[in-house]
């Protein structure tokens, strides 16, 4: 009997020039190797049948504007836009309104606002500052501010420096600017993440539909066979009663 | 000038070097020049087309994150390959279970026949899908180790060395893989009674 690692390398062709010399020499006088070597070399054609299906896995690369590569398909982009739709909508239930005037800094949600303009007091008791806990830490945080305030004036960090001397409307219109800003870059950012996530559907989508259509192509083919069996049933039928 | 102007491919020795330095456009043609071949691999190792999809992804993923430690001792594609087996293995074990042969019940006489090649008929292909079936069944059910090997041999075309390599084992050990799991692959198929 031939050495098998022998015979394998022979099958693939990878082997010395004087290696192959002396099995070949063996494989004329062996029929049992011979045998092997056919059927090694049988099994070689067949594992050619086995091609892994045509799968679209066109992807690239994408550099992050912080440096590090991420799937463009992430689940964290729906997430995140997820997350901002829900904060979105939330702010608008709660219609929250952030002012800063001479009072401070003043924060509004819309339910003490409609509290306020309420027109049937019978039914909606007015929000007075301590009736609910929310209430009672805005007036605490108002108090806070108003120490602050009142405080004798201390070293400022630099930051603080910069708006020294600027006026109350001047800080208005910046803060106001940067809020504008803010919007007008998540607006951005949400037409980004959401025109990701309509691709990521019409994707599935195009899938879904080619499924289908495999589907229901298939369930023609059976109806259409079992069509024909009927009919083959009812010819034979047919005929056994001719004979008859 | 850029080189791909001139219609002239770049190795993939170039774009990896292109790549290090950060060309992330030069590593993207690595990942189309690759992403079937490594797509192929991990299908065949896994079995299943979407775990495979991921699989893939994942491997020019890491590979792009790693790229400043490849230091070129091995070709890319060995490396890609490495990667993948090893996320294959990792697959495995985390599923614990054995691949599976996955393939679609149902044959598309019209997508079949898009398939065929001039001279093949339709019967041609059935038998043919048939048999790629059959393999496959008879592929999953073989070790991991023999599988492995006779994937990265004729599917790939390693040579013994660099499946060797890859798989860190002797050279032998590499050839008495490959010779039992195709007397297996034979035996099975004549028992299926799909042998030609």
């Amino acid at each position: 009997m031939c050495d098998k690692e022998l015979l394998v390398a022979y099958v693939y062709d990878e082997m010395s020039a004087a290696d192959r010399m002396r099995i070949e020499t063996h494989l004329r006088e062996c029929a049992e190797c011979r045998d092997e070597i056919k059927g090694l070399r049988g099994a070689r054609v067949q594992l050619a049948a086995w091609t892994p299906p045509e799968l679209d896995v066109d992807f690239q690369i994408v550099r992050h504007t912080r440096g590090r590569p991420q799937r463009w398909w992430s689940p964290a982009w729906g997430l995140a836009a997820a997350a901002t739709i829900l904060l979105a909508a939330a702010a608008a239930i709660a219609n929250v309104q952030v002012r800063y005037d001479r009072d401070g800094v003043t924060v509004r949600t819309g339910w003490a606002r409609d509290a306020a303009v309420a027109s049937a007091p019978a039914a909606v008791q007015p929000l007075s500052a301590s009736n609910t806990p929310m209430d009672a830490q805005y007036a605490a945080i108002d108090r806070r501010l108003r120490q602050l305030e009142s405080a004798p004036a201390r070293p400022t960090p630099a930051a603080a420096v910069t708006t020294a001397g600027l006026s109350d409307a001047e800080i208005l219109r910046r803060v106001r600017l940067l809020l504008a800003q803010s919007e007008s870059r998540q607006r951005s950012e949400l037409a980004v993440r959401v025109a990701q996530i309509m691709t990521d559907v019409s994707r599935q989508r195009q899938a879904d539909l080619v499924q289908i259509a495999n589907n229901l192509g298939r369930l023609e083919g059976l109806a259409t066979r079992d069509r024909v069996q009927h009919q083959q049933v009812m010819d034979a039928v047919a005929r056994l009663a001719q004979q008859r | 000038m850029n080189v791909s102007a001139l219609g002239m491919a770049s190795s993939d020795e170039e774009l990896v070097a292109r790549s290090r330095g950060g060309d992330v456009d030069s590593f993207n043609q690595l990942v189309t020049r690759w992403e079937r071949p490594i797509y192929a691999l991990a299908y065949r190792v896994i079995g299943r087309e979407e775990d495979a999809r991921d699989v893939c992804q994942e491997t020019f993923l890491r590979a792009f994150r790693a790229l400043g430690g490849f230091k070129g001792q091995a070709k890319f594609s060995s490396w890609l390959y490495r990667i993948t087996l090893n996320l294959c293995r990792d697959w495995i074990r985390r599923e614990r279970r054995t691949p599976i042969a996955q393939a679609p019940e149902g044959v598309d006489l019209i997508e079949l026949a898009s398939e065929s090649a001039p001279s093949e008929s339709i019967e041609e292909l059935v038998a043919r899908r048939e048999m790629g079936r059959a393999i496959a069944r008879v592929m999953a059910e073989l070790p991991d180790e023999q599988r492995t090997a006779i994937i990265l041999k004729e599917y790939h075309g390693l040579t013994f060395q660099e499946i060797a390599d890859l798989l860190d084992c002797p050279l032998s050990t590499v050839k008495t893989r490959l010779y039992q799991g195709l007397t297996v692959i034979r035996r099975q198929l004549t028992e299926a009674g799909v042998n030609r």
